[in-house]
């Protein structure tokens, strides 16, 4: 085993632990909408920590850059954990937006979830897909993810194009809908500069943003 | 790419033991080249090869072309019809130790070489030797010692001073063999913006163990192992997205 290699798994560690954390705290959000359940404090402090493990990723990449100079695979993997601990940390940040939702609108399990539904599970497994990607190095599951990313989107422009044509009577139904639905649409972006950040670390390749 | 030295199927022998096989590669004019790679991999005769320096060896032999494309000189260094002596004058040696003349002084170490080459006028020689002392970053710390002994100079000032000398005549090509390896960090510091500078002037080809030197100064890197070459590629490539898996293993040191 190399010096590196120890710092290296400490990193990974991190990683993964975020990764539980963060899409722990997804799920408790889009729960805590539609059951309307209180969860704020919850979230709020999830969010904190990953805020926290974020700076402790970047800590640490940096003394493995300055101690071990690394380059090639171990270079691209350290860099790529620092993007990655960025994605986690913002899934963390937009599940409190969401929560940050219901304490302003109250209770909106009356409703209609069909969109929202349909956009978080679809969020929910491009967590889970990017996740994967990362632990076992899987270019199949990375590419799967930044498709469905056009899913999520395309779910978030035709309810803003329904907003303008239908002009809703339940605004705020509407408002907290939309507002919830950027939050996915947000997060979805972030899984799949995860995948991307993984596809790196295999291929070395970087994919312009879109 | 503009290369001012092609290698083309170069095999080099010690006796019977074959140490390079079947090398190609383009050298780009005006660049820093390193070339790395595990002890013994061939990195050194390569070196030698490019100058005709290894055929001096007893039993050494040579197969294979290179063509330089040099000011003076165009065409295959091992044809048969080219003086080695006249190649070897296009392209000066650093050695991994510095090695001045230790009975010259500091000038007559740089002014020897244009003197056993005939040059006479006084005046062209003194202007040669401050101006090469200048390129080599050396002339402000030697120029109340200049009569002094070569040897009385410190690790990096005496390499300095070797880069002056291998300048001194004008060559194309800086061929140098692990050049900092007996200098503490600071002087390899020196000389490592020296070789940057140096390269708007001269094409350098650096053999080095230290892999973090060829990827703070070389354009392009070349990674050998048992005698062959592996790989070949501008510096941040062959340090970022290694095509290789044998680089890859050499320069993330997962090696053996």
């Amino acid at each position: 085993m190399r010096l590196i290699d120890e710092g290296l798994q400490k990193l990974t560690s991190k990683i993964i632990r975020m990764a539980i954390l963060s899409r722990e705290t997804v799920e408790l959000a889009v729960r805590a909408y539609l059951n309307n359940e209180k969860l704020t404090e919850k979230i709020f402090h999830n969010s904190e920590t990953l805020r926290i493990l974020q700076d402790e990723v970047s800590e640490l990449a940096v003394e493995l850059i300055a101690r071990y100079q690394p380059v090639a695979s171990d270079l691209r993997y350290i860099k790529s954990c620092m993007e990655i601990a960025y994605g986690f940390s913002r899934f963390g940040r937009y599940a409190y937006d969401i929560m940050q939702v219901l304490e302003v609108f109250g209770d909106l399990s009356k409703c209609d979830h069909t969109k929202l539904i349909k956009a978080s599970e679809t969020v929910h497994k491009m967590i889970d897909l990017s996740i994967e990607a990362f632990i076992n190095k899987d270019l199949n599951k990375a590419e799967e993810v930044e498709k469905m990313d056009d899913e999520v989107d395309d779910i978030y422009e035709s309810h803003l194009a329904s907003l303008i044509k239908e002009k809703p009577t339940n605004l705020n139904c509407a408002v907290s809908a939309t507002l919830i639905l950027r939050y996915l649409e947000r997060i979805a972006d972030h899984a799949s500069y995860i995948a991307e950040a993984v596809l790196y670390i295999i291929k070395g390749e970087r994919r312009p943003r879109k | 790419m503009d290369a001012i030295l092609s290698v083309r199927n170069l095999n080099a022998w010690y006796g019977e033991k074959q140490v390079l096989y079947d090398i190609n590669l383009d050298i780009p004019r005006y660049h820093i080249t390193a070339i790395i790679g595990p002890s013994g991999c061939g990195k050194t005769t390569f070196l030698r090869c490019l100058n005709r320096l290894h055929e001096l060896g007893q039993g050494n032999k040579v197969k294979g072309e290179v063509y330089f494309n040099g000011k003076n000189f165009k065409g295959n260094i091992y044809d048969p019809k080219v003086d080695a002596t006249e190649i070897r004058r296009y392209m000066g040696m650093v050695f991994q130790k510095p090695n001045p003349f230790p009975m010259l002084s500091v000038y007559d170490n740089v002014a020897i070489g244009l003197k056993i080459n005939g040059i006479k006028d006084k005046k062209k020689i003194n202007e040669i030797v401050m101006n090469s002392l200048k390129k080599a970053y050396l002339l402000d710390e030697v120029k109340d010692s200049l009569h002094k002994s070569g040897a009385s100079l410190s690790g990096g000032q005496q390499q300095r001073l070797c880069i002056a000398r291998a300048i001194a005549y004008n060559p194309e090509v800086l061929l140098m063999d692990e050049p900092t390896s007996a200098l503490d960090p600071i002087a390899t510091s020196k000389i490592e913006q020296l070789l940057v500078e140096l390269k708007k002037e001269f094409t350098i080809v650096i053999v080095t163990h230290n892999m973090q030197q060829a990827a703070r100064i070389a354009d392009y890197t070349a990674f050998m192992y048992l005698g062959k070459l592996i790989e070949f590629a501008p510096t941040e490539e062959l340090f970022e997205t290694p095509k290789n898996e044998l680089t890859e293993r050499y320069i993330t040191g997962k090696f053996g």
